[in-house]
């Protein structure tokens, strides 16, 4: 507080301190923020009261010390150093400086989507066990003792022989792939074994396809009459390489012989592990 | 601050320039403007190293909006606005979100003094000048930097943007986002608070 603040009684000394503001605030210093009539009764008040003028006096220093003071100097490396940040900004977030972000209604599509898809998992729901579901139908409970239609022939990279019903190839970098085991793999309805993951849909059990493995000549293999590999276990067609992963995005494994060869292995394998099926999570 | 900007080009070819990704022009931006603000963001905060990372921060932030920026208009207030937010958030955030009486403590002259080595306070020196005027010069200068300092951060922004940077009221009202009858009210009581800072030390009878 000022030690001469203008009282209320004092009204020529606020009006006087208003008009000093008003020419403080005038953008425009050349013309003057004042009629003449005001300037007068300024002039003539700062004339007669000491401590009016007083507190002109100091406004005055005040702004007129606030204007003379110096710059602070910046560092001399400071534009270096923003230009390198920047340099690094870009590369990080794309040329446009701005990071890449999905828009509102993009992120409210991909959450419906997401959304879409826990609904139909809790539907399909291959985790659930019987006990903990009323719609359940067991898949497997135990596999026939039917004799199996042919034996996998044994190939090897190099065309030499292998543990029979087993089959192997090299991938292109050289590393050994296993590709099938050839049984038998229609499914009946049973008892369920303890422990074992099973489909909700309470349908007819789904009967996995019986695949045929020949061999056609002593150094090939063929899988329904298809060549799958070659005398020297490299593959005829891209499909043998596709991994069953791969196989389900694309939806081919219907019409994949090799895909639907390694799910009915995975499922024979699960199933008989109490595990949880390839197949099922599919959503068959 | 009166800062005569004789460079060419002018600010709005540089910005066109830069916003088809011409790094040098953006650059050129950078040398003209770096001195104000780390000047402005200096007196604001106290504080050197703050001031760098700040100074970095504003500019990061003008190259990301120059696309939004018009050309055409003044780039002194935008990019001083830029300034003021980055430098208000700072604070408050320095202040651990406490009032903004957070930023406003005094600080003594001494420390001042040791964090700027070598530097004249009170504004420009005159060495053909005699020793009292120039003591006095510095006097004023200390009251200045007390008072300044000792004042919320909204009045200490409205008269650094006025008296340094010779901001118009509407210039300043663009600047800080607020209506031109706030910024004529922070200003007469960063004026107010001014003279009373100043008003102990000058008891004198002022001359006729």
């Amino acid at each position: 507080v000022s030690y001469n603040e203008p009282t209320a009684e004092n009204l020529d000394c606020q009006r006087a301190q208003a008009l000093v503001d008003a020419q403080l605030d005038t953008d425009d210093f050349s013309v003057s923020a004042l009629s003449e009539a005001e300037q007068q009764f300024l002039d003539e008040h700062l004339l007669n009261c000491a401590t009016c003028r007083r507190e002109a006096r100091v406004l005055g220093q005040a702004i007129e010390a606030l204007k003379a003071l110096e710059p602070i100097a910046s560092p001399a490396d400071l534009t270096d150093r923003i230009m390198a940040r920047l340099e690094w900004e870009q590369s990080a977030t794309g040329s446009t400086g701005k990071v890449v972000r999905p828009a509102r209604w993009q992120m409210g599509a991909i959450a419906a989507a997401v959304l879409a898809i826990v609904i139909s998992l809790s539907i399909i729901g291959p985790w659930r066990s019987v006990e903990d579901s009323p719609f359940q139908t067991p898949v497997v409970a135990s596999r026939p003792a039917v004799p199996q239609p042919t034996t996998l022939p044994p190939v090897s990279p190099s065309g030499t022989a292998s543990p029979a019903g087993t089959g192997s190839a090299v991938k292109p970098g050289g590393q050994t792939e296993h590709i099938a085991q050839a049984q038998p793999t229609s499914v009946k309805g049973g008892s369920k074994p303890s422990g074992t993951f099973t489909r909700k849909n309470k349908g007819a059990p789904r009967r996995a396809p019986v695949y045929k493995i020949a061999e056609t000549s002593p150094e090939t293999v063929s899988v329904n009459g298809e060549l799958i590999a070659d005398a020297n276990g490299d593959p005829v067609s891209d499909p043998l390489w596709q991994s069953p992963g791969a196989s389900q995005s694309t939806g081919t494994e219907g019409s994949d012989p090799m895909s639907q060869l390694i799910s009915a292995d995975e499922e024979a394998a699960a199933s008989a592990n109490g595990q949880l099926s390839l197949v099922d999570f599919v959503g068959f | 601050m009166k800062t005569l900007i004789t460079l060419s080009p002018p600010d709005a070819e540089l910005i066109t320039q830069a916003v088809t990704g011409d790094t040098r022009a953006f650059r050129q931006l950078v040398e003209r403007y770096t001195p104000i603000v780390y000047n402005f963001v200096y007196r604001m905060t106290q504080n050197a190293e703050l001031s760098d990372d700040m100074t970095q921060e504003v500019f990061v932030k003008v190259f990301k909006n120059l696309t939004s920026f018009e050309a055409s208009r003044p780039f002194k207030p935008w990019l001083l606005r830029i300034a003021s937010n980055t430098t208000v958030s700072a604070l408050r955030k320095q202040s651990g979100g406490k009032s903004e009486q957070a930023g406003s403590q005094v600080v003594s002259l001494d420390a001042l003094q040791e964090e700027m080595p070598g530097k004249e306070w009170g504004g420009s020196t005159r060495s053909c000048e005699d020793p009292a005027h120039q003591a006095e010069v510095r006097e004023l200068g200390h009251r200045v930097e007390r008072a300044l300092y000792g004042m919320e951060s909204n009045y200490r922004q409205v008269l650094l943007l006025r008296y340094q940077e010779d901001l118009s009221y509407e210039e300043i009202a663009e600047t800080l986002g607020v209506p031109i009858n706030t910024v004529r009210t922070w200003i007469k009581r960063g004026r107010d608070r001014l003279k009373a800072q100043f008003s102990p030390f000058d008891q004198r009878e002022a001359p006729l």
